[in-house]
């Protein structure tokens, strides 16, 4: 009997002598982990097209007709951000999401700032369509419009409707890879200089073929670049 | 017997986790702590918290966030690897201090000597990181890959210092992910040493552009520094080092030039031009100013311009601005000169990587095709610190 009170005893001592840190740890609940930038989610970017498309300033600049919306990164206002980690906040700080915005038939584009948790643009400034960033959908343009290009079909041989686009980062191992390379020029004389340009690699598994095509997805031109080395 | 055996398995079980818990646990923070590890854990799940020395207590210690910004089929404009915010302890009794906000590559921008191509390697498409396996991140060199795409690697950096009875070598952790720019990989590295500099490179590597693989080139990185020296109230100046050598008396100066507005200035290796963030409020022990410098780290000899604005400057800030990520268009950014005094400041820096190909990268084959590879070359910036700690961090004796 003595014993235990002794080991009670000494158990107490033990838990009252704890660091008050540990006390404060243990009672007040911590807020909930976010992650810093999370993917959109399937909702989130139909919300931030929607927003996108809804605006004024981004309709009047794009001009009339069928529109490409091209979402971008996801950033956090920072002001929040730092107000979640000074712990003085225990909200999540606001999802920002950069969009670009293409009118297909104008050649016309934009940028955009779009918030979606409150559900406006936060930012609207035009930019040169051949500044909007190209995506697979692009890629796979231009591998069709090489595909039925004569000038390809002859320099590429039989083997050219065996390529497919490869996407950035894959390890798939795929023996006739397509691979799209976006440029602009700076010369006056070069349509690329304001249109939508991309060359188009061809590489098997052995290596890259010693030819690219080059390809205006704005005028659906296609050329074949030979080089030399 | 049997009853003082369960009463000190009991004792060690309320006592032990607490014993623990008070040794991994930092030092008791001053009262200006603003940011702790649990707390950042929160909003970056995959922070690191990295002591150094790695072994005995703990000099310094970085708390580093990372993450991916990755493109998909219908999100562009991808970074990579992109680093922040970055925290650091110069001292085992000081407080975590931020550093960087966000620190990411803001373009590559690759224009050939014809004139045409001129690619733009981040900006324009949805590159993302290419996997590593433990081939590219081997436990050897202290590596261990910590996503499918970022490697990350703790090891010796060779001497720190070496005087006339002692030696010390230094630490570093290194986290690097490369970027599958189809015929090229852009490795994306990013060094954190004990002594509290900063690195940033970038390595190029791959085969040569099809078609015109003997073409010489030029591969700039862009990188966009959102520098939070202790807070975000910070101030850029220019330094420079002037020296006539035509002087027989052999003396030379520096200069350090604030720089009120936005605007961007050239790198020159005569006069060691470089950049100084300070925040106005942080001062060490010996009441100095404390301060980032950021240092070109060229190699091959040079730093290149091309037609385009935003290549004509190796140095450039520009005030904070959530909308503004693209080197590109750094011209636009500094129009108007918008102030930067005393206020959250972006610093862009550019290096660049002459390109002038060799047979060592590769030949062609009788089928026409490129065999070969290009090895990585590098270039970069460090971001180093002057007046931070009160003395030589890792030396002997504690400060006088």
């Amino acid at each position: 009997m003595d014993r235990r009170r002794t080991c009670r005893l000494i158990i107490g001592v033990a838990l009252a002598a704890l660091p008050p840190w540990m006390e404060s740890a243990r009672a007040q609940p911590a807020p909930a982990a976010i992650e810093h930038i999370a993917p959109l989610t399937p909702d989130e970017r139909s919300l931030v097209e929607r927003i996108t498309l809804a605006d004024e300033r981004i309709r009047t600049a794009v001009g009339a007709g069928q529109v490409r919306v091209i979402t971008a990164q996801v950033e956090l206002d920072k002001s929040e951000a730092e107000a979640f980690l000074a712990g003085t906040s225990s909200t999540p700080p606001t999802r920002r999401v950069t969009v670009f915005v293409l009118g297909a038939q104008t050649n016309k584009a934009v940028r955009a700032l779009v918030a979606p948790a409150q559900n406006r643009v936060l930012a609207v400034e035009p930019l040169s369509a051949s500044d909007v960033p190209f995506v697979r959908d692009d890629a796979d343009q231009a591998l069709a419009l090489v595909k039925a290009n004569a000038g390809v079909r002859s320099a590429v041989g039989a083997d050219l409707d065996k390529f497919v686009v490869v996407d950035s980062g894959s390890d798939a191992r795929v023996p006739f890879a397509a691979q799209i390379l976006p440029l602009r020029s700076t010369a006056p004389n070069d349509p690329c200089t304001r249109d939508r340009c991309v060359d188009v690699l061809f590489r098997t598994e052995n290596g890259y073929l010693g030819i690219r095509a080059h390809v205006d997805l704005t005028t659906r031109a296609v050329s074949v670049i030979r080089g030399g080395g | 017997m049997r009853q003082m055996s369960w009463c000190r398995w009991l004792l060690a079980a309320v006592l032990l986790p607490a014993a623990f818990a008070q040794a991994s646990a930092q030092p008791a923070a001053p009262a200006n702590v603003t940011i702790g590890p649990a707390r950042f854990l929160l909003f970056c799940p995959n922070a690191i918290t990295q002591n150094f020395p790695t072994s005995g207590p703990a000099v310094t210690t970085w708390l580093i966030c990372w993450h991916e910004v990755a493109g998909n089929n219908s999100i562009a404009n991808p970074n990579g690897l992109v680093i922040g915010p970055v925290y650091f302890k110069k001292s085992p009794a000081a407080p975590f201090m931020r550093i960087l906000w966000d620190m990411r590559v803001s373009d590559y921008f690759v224009p050939y000597h014809p004139g045409s191509p001129r690619f733009y390697d981040l900006s324009l498409f949805n590159f993302v990181l290419a996997p590593v396996s433990a081939a590219d991140c081997p436990a050897s060199v202290g590596g261990s890959p910590i996503s499918p795409h970022v490697c990350k690697q703790v090891h010796d950096r060779g001497l720190m210092w070496k005087d006339w009875a002692s030696v010390r070598r230094g630490e570093e952790i290194v986290l690097w992910g490369a970027i599958d720019a189809a015929n090229y990989r852009y490795v994306q590295e990013y060094t954190f040493r004990d002594d509290g500099i900063i690195i940033a490179r970038m390595g190029a590597t791959g085969q040569n552009l099809p078609s015109q693989p003997t073409v010489t080139h030029v591969h700039n990185a862009i990188w966009r520094v959102d520098i939070d020296l202790d807070g975000v109230v910070n101030s850029a100046a220019h330094l420079k080092h002037l020296e006539n050598p035509t002087n027989p008396a052999g003396t030379a100066s520096d200069t350090t030039t604030p720089l009120a507005t936005a605007q961007g200035f050239t790198w020159s290796a005569r006069t060691h031009d470089a950049m100084e963030v300070t925040n106005p409020a942080l001062k060490n022990a010996q009441g100095h100013a404390s301060s980032y410098q950021f240092i070109s780290l060229p190699t091959g000899g040079g730093l290149t311009q091309h037609f385009e604005k935003f290549t004509q400057n190796e140095f450039w800030v520009t005030p904070y601005n959530p909308a503004q990520f693209a080197a590109k268009n750094l011209p636009t950014y500094v129009t108007g000169n918008p102030p930067v005094q005393n206020r959250d400041i972006v610093v862009w820096y550019k290096g660049s990587l002459h390109h002038h190909p060799r047979d060592e990268d590769g030949v062609y084959d009788k089928t026409r095709t490129w065999i070969g590879t290009a090895d990585v070359m590098w270039t970069g910036l460090m971001l180093m610190p002057h007046d931070f700690f009160d003395c030589s961090p890792f030396y002997k004796p504690a400060c006088p």
